[in-house]
């Protein structure tokens, strides 16, 4: 079972006092792939992840990352795994060039200087003290000192949290250079938008559970979605010239024709054959979009007591 | 071992760098205690202590020393660490397999690297400009008695971190601390001065001691142990000189560890509990 992952959980429970606060969550994080904690604050994102730093110890439950303890081998585990932290300070009067230099000083295997400076895109502010970067050049130098150690497994907390959407962009071109040079990431955030540009899976956590998890279209077909199609209303079809196609639940909204399928194959060849034999040509402007990560989340919140 | 001493020291090398990078904080740590020397110093040069043949001055400057001591180990190192822990450093060194002992000893060796140009500054403007200079006999037992003087404010300093909550509050608490500690310097300060001359003088400004007599007298006590003032030197073995030295070295050393214990419990913050012996899986 943990063989092909680089992060096990199983039946993870963690409680302050008497609040129970993570209720026996289960996931798995394979090697190589960049996996998104998905939910809203106080869901319990960050909490999990604490505890699979080494920083907390669970309440009950099972956890392995990279095949360690974490509670128990702390110190091993930190020469393989880098850390983002949601809000961590630097020293302020080092310069960047010299404080990336100083961390791989920490580690037995560090990436080369040049390297770190080139994947983060820092190369040109490397004598700059760090108190004069811009807020979003701190993240990246964040990135520099988590992969120091060229590490197997990266932990990013809410990466992008107060980011204008220039500095989102280039953290996340950050990040998918995490993902080229083959390591595992497991980062967290309550941006769909960004677990969606990211994630080669997620899982959806509210109120300390993981309500769905997989790919954005296994979520979205777990939680009942279904793809859109729309098409231009033709206008003999508005004029009411030609019947509605049977089968398919067609509603015509003024100049845009939708329906929504849980089986868009078929259902896209049954629109074409019917505007074929009422010579409606290809149907103008078809489109058929996919659930959005935003939909399913949006319906996960509404259907949550 | 090795390794943890390394990186200590590449620790120390970027602390000192950043110290004197930070311009105010470099000039209200290291040209401060010079200014008052010069400005007090000058105000007070020919006169003499009350009752004594001392010059102001042949205490004033060591004083000084002892206070250039206080203020970059026990003021700054204090509230450093407090900010460094407000501002999240300390949780950052935490995702690091950095060895605890490594960073805190590149914090004490920074500290002590900064109080050593302190000394040879004030020394040097002492001598100079106020003709007070050490002893050529006693210059051991003043390196020792600053070297175990910073290691004893230094550890002062860690454990009164760890009461200060706030950025905000660091440097008022660091220096309000002074008073509350009294008792506890008084102890460490009694056998810093029977260990060298220059700790003695650090009674002197310590609030409430009655400072200049009190420190005066002290002062003669460490460097004419056994004698009233105006009495000869007398001729002493070295041996027996060190013998003496010796002792009160011991029982500070022990008063040092003691010293440890708030040190030990802030481990957990510069560091994450260590590997347990067998691995959990």
């Amino acid at each position: 079972m943990t063989g092909d992952a680089a992060v096990h959980v199983a039946g993870l429970r963690m409680s302050f006092g008497a609040t129970e606060v993570l209720h026996g969550i289960d996931f798995d994080v394979r090697y190589g792939e960049v996996f998104c904690l998905l939910g809203p604050n106080g869901a319990g994102k960050t909490t999990t992840l604490e505890i699979l730093e080494g920083f907390t110890a669970q309440t009950a439950g099972h956890v392995s990352v990279l095949g360690m303890n974490p509670a128990a081998q702390p110190a091993r585990l930190r020469e393989r795994a880098g850390m983002v932290l949601q809000e961590c300070g630097f020293p302020r009067q080092a310069r960047v060039a010299e404080l990336i230099d100083l961390w791989r000083s920490y580690y037995p295997n560090p990436r080369p200087l040049g390297d770190l400076l080139e994947v983060v895109e820092l190369t040109e502010v490397r004598n700059t003290q760090v108190r004069k970067l811009s807020g979003g050049q701190r993240r990246r130098l964040d990135f520099a000192l988590a992969l120091a150690g060229d590490p197997d497994l990266v932990f990013l907390d809410e990466p992008t949290t107060g980011f204008d959407p220039e500095a989102r962009r280039r953290c996340w071109a950050a990040i998918e250079n995490l993902r080229r040079l083959g390591k595992t990431v497991l980062l967290t955030t309550h941006y769909l938008d960004e677990a969606e540009q990211l994630a080669d899976r997620i899982a959806i956590l509210r109120a300390g559970r993981i309500e769905l998890a997989g790919t954005t279209h296994e979520v979205a077909a777990r939680a009942g979605l279904a793809t859109r199609i729309s098409f231009t209303t033709p206008s003999a079809l508005r004029c009411g010239q030609v019947p509605l196609p049977g089968g398919i639940d067609l509603s015509v909204r003024g100049p845009e024709s939708v329906c929504h399928t849980g089986n868009a194959a078929m259902t896209l060849r049954m629109l074409l054959d019917w505007a074929r034999q009422n010579s409606l040509g290809d149907l103008d402007g078809l489109a058929v979009t996919a659930p959005r990560l935003e939909d399913t989340y949006l319906q996960l919140t509404r259907d949550m007591p | 071992m090795t390794r943890t001493i390394r990186l200590a020291a590449r620790q120390a090398l970027l602390e000192q760098r950043s110290f004197w990078r930070s311009a105010e904080y470099a000039l209200f740590t290291f040209a401060f205690p010079l200014m008052i020397l010069l400005l007090i110093g000058a105000a007070n040069a020919g006169s003499h202590l009350p009752g004594t043949d001392i010059k102001r001055t042949t205490v004033f400057v060591p004083g000084i020393l002892a206070f250039g001591v206080i203020v970059a180990a026990y003021v700054n190192l204090g509230s450093k660490v407090a900010v460094l822990r407000h501002d999240g450093v300390l949780k950052r060194i935490r995702t690091t397999p950095l060895p605890s002992g490594a960073y805190i000893g590149g914090l004490l060796v920074s500290t002590v690297a900064t109080v050593v140009f302190i000394t040879m500054a004030t020394g040097m403007i002492g001598w100079l400009a106020f003709g007070a200079a050490p002893r050529p006999g006693e210059l051991l037992a003043l390196a020792v008695g600053l070297v175990l003087g910073t290691v004893c404010f230094a550890t002062l300093g860690l454990a009164i971190s760890s009461v200060i909550t706030s950025a905000e509050s660091a440097g008022p608490v660091a220096y309000a601390s002074f008073p509350a500690d009294r008792d506890h310097l008084g102890r460490v300060r009694s056998h810093l001065q029977r260990a060298a001359g220059l700790a003695v003088a650090a009674g002197g400004h310590v609030p409430g001691e009655g400072a200049r007599r009190g420190a005066a007298e002290r002062l003669r006590g460490a460097a004419l142990p056994g004698l009233e003032p105006g009495q000869p030197r007398p001729v002493d073995g070295r041996r027996r000189r060190f013998r003496r030295l010796a002792v009160p070295l011991a029982r500070f050393v022990t008063e040092a560890a003691g010293l440890l214990d708030p040190v030990r419990n802030r481990r957990a913050e510069f560091h994450g509990p260590r590997d347990r012996a067998q691995p959990v899986m």
